[in-house]
């Protein structure tokens, strides 16, 4: 499922949220303009939900049936997430057999297609401050000290 | 702990200011040591867009595994 957020690059066309009635707005479009066909829900106002797993803006976790997390994510793959679950589902069914598996865990670090351009169109749906706004953000960055 | 958010808070009206504010940085510095695999997930109640109704996070992992990808519009 999807769970909807606060606005990451609000503009004059999608603004912040000020009330959940906003909010509800908002995850509308993502549901009838990019066609998010998965259930939404909606956090509330003050986003509980995304403080208790962390407030990024593309994260996707996975939690196992019962509970506990599976699998942690600062971005979302949809091809990672599917890869991931069909091993996780393969281990599970063999662990009737006494002995001869068991769970390890692991972190990675994997790489993901950027384009920029494509990114700065979506922006621009937002309204014009959301674009100028990154692009301020981009010089602010450009500004901080590297690494090392 | 979290750099001082705009005024605005959570719902911040403007990017760049929620960036230099270093919250951003904050909040992505702190993801890799919060919650790990193995921990109990946190339950939340959402509202579901298409019917209003409020569901729990722990009544839909109860019996089958949960995808959750967090995002919005923007």
């Amino acid at each position: 499922m999807f769970l909807y957020t606060r606005e990451a690059h609000p503009g004059e066309l999608v603004g912040p949220h000020e009330s959940f009635d906003d909010k509800l707005a908002g995850a509308r479009l993502l549901r009838d303009e990019i066609g998010i066909r998965r259930p939404i829900l909606v956090d509330d106002l003050e986003g509980t939900a995304h403080h208790a797993y962390g407030l990024l803006p593309n994260m996707s976790w996975v939690i196992g049936r019962g509970g506990r997390i599976i699998y942690k994510s600062d971005w979302t793959s949809a091809a990672n997430v599917e890869a991931f679950l069909t091993r996780y589902e393969a281990g599970r069914a063999r662990r009737p057999i006494a002995g001869s598996v068991g769970p390890y865990l692991t972190e990675q670090v994997e790489f993901r297609d950027i384009d920029r351009e494509a990114f700065y169109r979506r922006l621009a749906r937002n309204g014009p401050r959301a674009y100028d706004e990154f692009k301020a953000a981009e010089e602010i960055w450009r500004a901080r000290p590297g690494p090392g | 702990m979290i750099a001082t958010m705009p005024s605005n808070g959570y719902n911040y009206e403007r990017f760049d200011r929620y960036v230099e504010s270093g919250a951003e940085v904050a909040e992505f510095t702190a993801f890799p040591n919060h919650l790990h695999a193995g921990d109990p997930a946190p339950d939340a109640s959402l509202t579901a867009l298409n019917d209003g109704t409020q569901v729990r996070l722990s009544e839909l992992w109860a019996d089958r595994n949960l995808v959750v990808e967090f995002g919005s519009f923007t």
